[in-house]
């Protein structure tokens, strides 16, 4: 063993950096010890190993020769007390020490006592300062995360990071002795993205954050982006909130990173995302924090309030809001005049906001959807369609103008190809089942209904005559014997026909009487809406 | 006022040499449109005042966009053809034409299977084009199917053509097509009526036709030896029509006459949804085959193993064998990996081919194999979920634009024909979108670890499902090729976005 000695000695007074694989070293210099082992799994270069090859392992077989090992490495740790690489690159040795007895950490254990918690520090500082550059530098690269969204991406992509023996837990143990799930902020500070996302995405640790480092940690814009992942990626059904989740902190994203951070966690909590189907505990303070603030604001005749409202984007921020306004049961009434100004204006913008970029969707390799129409099945968002039809009764002859102008805009789009006219359906069915969403509405005055018809007029004008030609094509439009079964890329026109359905029945039904002539005029087919029993 | 489509677009792209314009491509289109005027509209920033939408500058190159009626749009492109000119709100462009030939497509233009017929002018070795319009990409530029390009603006309107419209017919010499507004007739076999191998005793369909009231419009079905087996009266007030027939066809004609004087007249061959005999009855699974399975509790034991396998198509005597061999192969593959299972094939499941004018969906031998597979094996041992993984980027190549709707469409119609919910339940069947690129194909088992997915098993495969005539299987054994080979593909598949969930 001494031989072993002399070896790692050598090799920690000659080494200026740390060497993650530094047992192949070891093994290089073909010692051969009754009992000890080297082996490096295969050997192989593989891009699942965090430093492209194994680590390799030193495996000690009987107890004398871990007594043996135990004592070289009191002996090391005392000539190299005051060399922090050298003792680094020594608690990679010991972490890749294979003994009967590992699972109790002997020899970790001992070295973390006989160096103190602040040299241990130190090495562990030393060591994820060398892992931000080396961990898995070769398979991946991440960049620099802007906005919740994009940490939450880098989440994902860590969680199937598998390593039997992950140096980057190896290291923890430097620093903690706890088993359990939860680790101090501070041990994770200066940690690169990847190294973070692995802790939280793929071990699942949440975070100790203490009152005077999250003091600190507000005026850090990018630790807050950080911290609003922790939060959003917590969608387990058992998560229960943090200490340092706060109404303050809520208040910031919101208020002051509406951009970066409040705009995305408020889709994660009230509009369509996987991460709120499961409820729990977590999510329901989110929702109470969130509503509290931004339910103040909206009730505020400001400009701040309209810069605010000026930034949502449709579809998903526009599903998220009036989730909200639905799930806490906000009544449109109590919203200022100048607000729901701005919120039909936003939309409308919106709307010309993808007018202008369907070059951009039809160029698209992987077919493009700006309204998400594969997500109208959910209720959400046909929720959505009934509010903005509602927001919409508030809408000026300007506004109308300009609606009919980006219907002309969308309206081409019928006469080119598929991937032209798939857009110019979605838009269409999407302006349509507003219009037609009057039947969800209650305690309706005449100049509301005129509102209405005039909205229908604005669509008949513009894309109800290709839209009718060609829907009615659709087997389950003329066939009355069809199956009329429900397709997700079909959703929408099964929408908008019972919709007709429910409308024509509905007392309502006399305001639509002209859009219905007008479909008349158009279509050949006896449309479904017109046989279909409604239940 | 009846609002049927009336509506034709004409575009001219051009390039202008000397005081003359070099004429192009001419696309006379109808256009599911009502258009109220005589007039002609030319679109602002296309035609408008004479002022063309200027495409490439650096080559001169134009487009010239105008609206207006069918016969008004139709006569305006002959009188382009004839004076070689082109007269906007009273400025005159003149035109250098090439000879050519013109082509009505089939010697009777009401005999085809699209709702419109045209004409195709052709000029062998037409030296007006210059190599830079003969170009894939440019045109894909000009149609507005790549950006970027700071030279090069899209015709418009957006989409208008396809997206190797104008290439495709360039190389087969044709720079110029007018077509004309024809009804649209579909139709298809009753389902319900229909008989295995024999075909439908039933018929429904629907003429799209701006109908004369004064007129009688009937539809007559005809079998392959032109023998009448069926007639009815299309309604005039809905377009449909159900046709009782005199003997079940998978093969024939079907015209619409007006007054007794053809119309229209489509050949087809209805392809038939695959079917299975489908019910479980007597714990009996009867297969797409015709055969019948046992189901008992001791076969719900995984194979731990399979061996490598190598199937080829003409190995055997007869299609169905074949078929029957592909089909158990692939089965014994999920049996092996399910019940959680990812297929990575970047071209998902291949295309499922669709008669244009029935809309009926046909699955291929391999397909239908790799159906059956899958229900067998999801009766007999159990399938949660299974993932196909595709990359569309690479699979447009050979997958219509309209994949999502074809898989939904076949596997859904599948399930509920055969009463197979109970074992695809909602959300059994995800097809995903990759969002980088891969060329390999493996077949996967996943299992869940602390809630996530991770790749288990692996197997090798070295063809697609679409059109397979051989293929070798083989599993992975090896540890650290699995692991290697799982690294990168949990990742593609953790990133991938769900296009469909059946």
């Amino acid at each position: 063993m001494e031989q072993l000695k002399a070896i790692i000695q050598k090799l920690l007074s000659e080494k200026s950096i740390i060497d993650w694989l530094v047992v192949h070293a070891i093994s290089k210099s073909n010692i051969e010890i009754d009992g000890v082992e080297f082996s490096f799994i295969d050997g192989r270069e593989g891009r699942d190993e965090a430093f492209k090859t194994n680590q390799g392992y030193i495996s000690l077989k009987t107890s004398p020769l871990i007594t043996d090992f135990t004592r070289i490495v009191a002996e090391l740790s005392e000539e190299f007390k005051s060399k922090p690489l050298a003792l680094a690159n020594l608690f990679i040795i010991i972490s890749r020490a294979s003994y009967k007895g590992e699972d109790k950490e002997i020899l970790i254990e001992s070295l973390k006592k006989y160096l103190g918690k602040d040299t241990c520090f130190k090495i562990f500082n030393l060591l994820i300062a060398s892992l931000n550059l080396e961990y898995y530098k070769e398979s991946h690269s991440s960049k620099k995360p802007k906005t919740t969204n994009d940490w939450l991406d880098i989440f994902r992509s860590a969680e199937y990071m598998h390593s039997f023996s992950d140096p980057l837990m190896n290291c923890l143990r430097l620093v903690r002795s706890e088993r359990n799930w939860k680790i101090d902020f501070e041990i994770i500070e200066n940690m690169k993205p990847l190294l973070r996302a692995v802790l939280i995405g793929q071990y699942g640790f949440g975070l100790n954050i203490s009152v005077p480092k999250m003091k600190l940690l507000y005026g850090n814009v990018e630790e807050l982006i950080f911290l609003s992942a922790c939060l959003i990626d917590d969608s387990e059904p058992n998560k229960i909130p943090p200490n340092w989740l706060k109404k303050s902190l809520i208040e910031k994203f919101l208020e002051a990173h509406w951009d970066t951070i409040g705009k995305e966690i408020f889709v994660h909590v009230f509009g369509i995302s996987y991460r709120n189907k499961n409820r729990n505990k977590l999510y329901e303070k989110l929702e109470g924090l969130i509503h509290a603030i931004l339910f103040k604001k909206l009730l505020l005749d400001q400009s701040e309030t309209r810069d605010w409202i000026n930034k949502f984007e449709f579809p998903n921020e526009f599903i998220a809001f009036f989730n909200w306004l639905l799930s806490k049961k906000i009544k449109h009434s109590s919203i200022p005049n100048n607000n729901i100004a701005a919120i039909v204006n936003q939309f409308i913008n919106e709307l010309e906001r993808l007018s202008k970029e369907i070059p951009i969707h039809l160029a698209a390799e992987n077919g493009s959807d700006p309204f998400t129409s594969y997500q109208l099945h959910e209720a959400k968002y046909q929720d959505t369609i009934v509010y903005l039809l509602l927001f919409l009764l508030y809408a000026t002859e300007a506004n109308h103008k300009q609606i009919k102008n980006i219907c002309l805009e969308f309206k081409p789009l019928f006469y080119g190809g598929h991937r032209a006219c798939s857009l110019a359906i979605h838009f269409a069915e999407l302006m349509l089942l507003i219009g037609l969403s009057g039947y969800r509405l209650t305690g309706l005055d005449e100049n509301e209904f005129k509102a209405i018809k005039k909205y229908l007029e604005l669509i008949s004008d513009t894309l109800l005559i290709p839209y009718v030609h060609l829907t009615e094509r659709q087997d389950d439009i003329w066939n009355p014997e069809s199956d009329r079964e429900v397709f997700q890329f079909s959703a929408g026109r099964h929408l908008i026909t019972t919709a007709l359905a429910k409308v024509r029945k509905h007392k309502i039904g006399e305001h639509y009487q002209d859009f219905f002539a007008r479909i008349n005029e158009t279509k050949v087919a006896a449309w479904n809406y017109e046989t279909v029993v409604i239940s | 006022m009846k609002t049927y489509p009336n509506a034709s677009v004409l575009t001219l792209i051009t390039q202008t040499d000397g005081s003359n314009e070099k004429l192009l491509f001419i696309y006379l289109n109808t256009i599911p449109d009502f258009y109220p005027s005589n007039r002609v509209h030319w679109y602002n920033g296309a035609g408008k005042d004479g002022k063309p939408n200027n495409v490439w500058s650096e080559f001169s190159i134009k487009q010239w966009t105008g609206c207006g009626i069918d016969s008004v749009m139709g006569n305006l492109f002959d009188e382009i053809l004839s004076t070689s000119k082109l007269v906007i709100d009273g400025k005159e462009f003149h035109l250098t034409i090439p000879p050519f030939t013109l082509k009505s497509n089939g010697a009777d233009p009401m005999r085809n299977r699209r709702e419109t017929v045209f004409d195709s002018l052709k000029t062998e070795n037409n030296i007006l084009i210059p190599q830079e319009f003969y170009q894939k990409e440019n045109l894909q530029f000009l149609s507005g199917y790549k950006i970027g390009s700071t030279e090069i603006k899209p015709f418009y309107p957006l989409g208008f053509f396809e997206e190797d419209f104008i290439y495709d017919n360039l190389k087969k010499n044709i720079w110029g097509i007018k077509e004309y507004r024809t009804a649209y007739l579909t139709f298809h076999g009753v389902r319900k009526t229909s008989q295995k191998n024999v075909g439908s005793k039933e018929m429904v369909g629907f003429y799209q036709q701006n109908f004369n009231s004064t007129s009688d419009y009937t539809v007559i079905a005809k079998n392959e030896t032109n023998q009448e087996i069926g007639q009815a009266v299309v309604e005039k007030k809905t377009g449909f029509f159900k046709l009782s027939l005199s003997e079940p066809t998978k093969r024939g004609k079907v015209e619409i006459l007006v007054n007794d004087k053809e119309e229209k007249t489509i050949e087809y061959v209805l392809l038939q949804d695959i079917q299975f005999d489908g019910h479980i009855a007597n714990a009996t699974f009867k297969d797409a085959y015709g055969r019948s399975h046992m189901i008992t509790a001791d076969k719900k034991t995984r194979p731990e193993s399979i061996p490598n396998f190598t199937w080829q198509q003409n190995v055997y005597a007869e299609d169905k064998e074949a078929n029957q061999k592909l089909s158990d192969l692939l089965k014994s593959i999920f049996d092996y990996l399910g019940p959680k299972i990812l297929v990575a094939d970047p071209y998902f499941i291949g295309d499922i081919r669709k008669d244009k004018t029935t809309t009926a969906l046909s699955p291929s031998h391999c397909q239908t194999a790799f159906i059956n597979a899958l229900t067998h094996s999801a009766i007999e041992k159990g399938i949660i979920q299974i993932n196909i993984l595709g990359y569309w980027a690479r699979a447009k190549n050979h997958v219509e634009n309209d994949w999502i709707d074809s898989y939904e469409k076949t596997l859904k119609n599948f399930i509920a024909v055969n009463k197979l919910q109970k074992y695809f339940p909602p959300s059994s069947i995800n097809f995903l979108n990759a969002k980088e690129d891969f060329h390999n194909r493996y077949w996967f088992s996943l299992t869940e670890n602390e809630g996530v997915d991770v790749i288990d098993k692996c197997v090798i495969i070295t063809n697609s499902i679409g059109n397979m005539s051989e293929l070798d299987i083989m599993p992975v054994i090896d540890e650290s090729q699995l692991r290697q080979i799982a690294r990168k593909y949990t990742g593609i598949f953790t990133k991938a976005e769900i296009r469909l969930s059946i």
